[in-house]
């Protein structure tokens, strides 16, 4: 091959491997999804996952939401005073949190802490063997590790999402009608009034995909990991990296689904 | 019977099984020999079916396995990994009774951890220990748990991937009399992936020795001795 060729090569190579990843990926997320009801032969890697997806997500989930929600009343309404739309705070508050900032929020945070730990657990029983153990005792990995975690991110981090739109919420109006003048009743009524439901819809849609993203691609690096403690750090590196990117990839090809011209 | 036939596997470029067979009847322990990178373990993971491959294929008892015939075959199978492969998140008696309360045919959580408690007296541990984590326990004792959750079933086929590797002398030759025992009271058929001569004669019947990715040499331990096989010679000398 002539030198010249060899960046074509490399595109070829690359856009070969991320076609056989993502097939890979889907397949494994369908694997995952028809064994869903047989997790009931499971009661305690159910109550674990919920307990690892949901429970556990729910402080670091809660703060952030606060945090970003108070920052974005301060920038709304810093920005609104340039052209005296001060006014616009409980809206926009309302609309980015409901329909953005939450599920996008919620799904990195979910991506950072729940597909690495995810990730990282399964890697460690696949390097030692007891992923292999598991098939031995006459037990599926997919229906034992994997659709369990699945059904946890599709049903809690939607919950999630709902509950960090309501602090998402909650943070603006503590800023506004605690540092910028607006009084609390006004504040509440005109965000409530400007929601419409889709914006609800919207935001657990985007919930659902984010934990199944999140969740999934966990799995697979997880099941996928190579050998030792590298194998390990490469799963869960692998993993964290394409679930922020999926998330944020996602979260734009659904706000167009939902509110695309 | 289990029975290997053809069996070929390749990683990549390289060669690990070419054209392995052999025939192990029921209740005989065989003992698969070879130096580090022989594809001893590919083998059984082969047998166990957590490997495909590439040609030939394995019967137990004449019969191809199909997907059913392997989930019946891995239900009457006992394993103990070289690590002992315990789930750390379990306490020993969920880890030894894991097959009873999750397996096809269940058990209730008091008779399975009877039962647990049974095997794990069986191989020498007591019932304090039921309670214990994995990471609480030494290797030789994760490696009697691991014997523990292999017999619990009162398999029919047990194989043991280096039960001795990272245990002292004394240990290993109490793990060794202990699989001897175990496979002779169950009657069943062994298959055990050492590189221990020691070893090797306290729990096998016969030696499969793979070299160079082939089948080299497959005997009774009794002829051992006096194979003329320079490599088991080199094995036999150590």
């Amino acid at each position: 091959m002539t030198r010249g060729l060899l960046p074509l090569a490399w595109i070829g190579r690359a856009a070969l491997g991320i076609t056989r990843r993502i097939g890979s990926v889907t397949l494994f997320f369908l694997a995952a999804l028809v064994r869903i009801p047989a997790t009931v032969r499971y009661p305690r890697e159910l109550a674990r996952a919920f307990l690892q997806v949901g429970w556990l997500s729910l402080p670091v989930v809660g703060l952030t939401a606060v945090f970003t929600g108070a920052a974005l009343a301060l920038q709304i309404y810093a920005g609104g005073a340039r052209i005296s739309a001060e006014a616009v705070v409980p809206q926009i508050v309302a609309i980015g949190i409901v329909r953005e900032l939450g599920p996008v929020m919620v799904g990195l945070m979910i991506a950072a802490r729940v597909t690495s730990s995810i990730a990282a657990e399964i890697a460690t029983m696949k390097v030692s063997e007891q992923v292999d153990a598991l098939t031995t005792l006459s037990t599926d990995p997919m229906t034992y590790l994997t659709a369990p975690r699945l059904l946890a991110g599709l049903v809690t981090v939607p919950i999630l999402v709902a509950i960090g739109d309501v602090l998402g919420l909650f943070g603006g109006f503590a800023v506004a009608t605690g540092q910028l003048g607006f009084s609390g009743p006004s504040y509440v009524t005109t965000s409530w009034n400007f929601l419409d439901p889709i914006d609800m819809v919207l935001s657990l849609t985007k919930g659902a995909v984010f934990g199944a993203i999140a969740v999934t691609l966990a799995c697979h690096a997880g099941l996928n990991a190579g050998r030792g403690a590298q194998g390990v750090g490469l799963a869960t590196k692998s993993a964290v990296q394409a679930a922020a990117i999926l998330v944020l990839a996602a979260n734009v090809a659904l706000t167009g689904a939902f509110f695309g011209q | 019977m289990i029975a290997l036939e053809h069996i070929s596997k390749r990683f990549g470029e390289k060669q690990v099984l070419d054209d392995i067979s052999f025939e192990l009847a029921d209740g005989r322990s065989l003992a698969v020999l070879g130096r580090s990178g022989t594809g001893k373990s590919v083998l059984t993971r082969i047998i166990l079916g957590l490997i495909a491959p590439d040609t030939g294929r394995v019967t137990i008892d004449g019969q191809k396995l199909t997907r059913r015939r392997r989930a019946t075959f891995l239900e009457q199978t006992g394993v103990l990994f070289q690590g002992a492969a315990l789930f750390d998140s379990m306490k020993v008696w969920d880890n030894v009774a894991f097959r009873l309360r999750n397996g096809r045919k269940r058990t209730g959580r008091a008779e399975a951890r009877d039962r647990a408690v049974a095997a794990l007296a069986r191989v020498g541990l007591e019932e304090r220990v039921a309670d214990l984590y994995p990471a609480d326990l030494s290797g030789g004792m994760q490696k009697r748990v691991g014997l523990a959750r292999a017999i619990v079933g009162e398999p029919k086929y047990l194989f043991f991937d280096e039960p001795n590797s990272g245990l002292d002398p004394v240990t290993a030759t109490d793990i060794d009399a202990l699989i001897r025992e175990l496979v002779t009271d169950l009657g069943a058929t062994a298959i055990t992936i050492t590189h221990d001569m020691a070893s090797i004669r306290a729990i096998a019947d016969e030696v499969l020795l793979l070299d160079a990715s082939r089948a080299r040499w497959h005997g009774p331990v009794a002829d051992l001795e006096g194979a003329q096989d320079e490599l088991l010679a080199r094995f036999l000398a150590r």
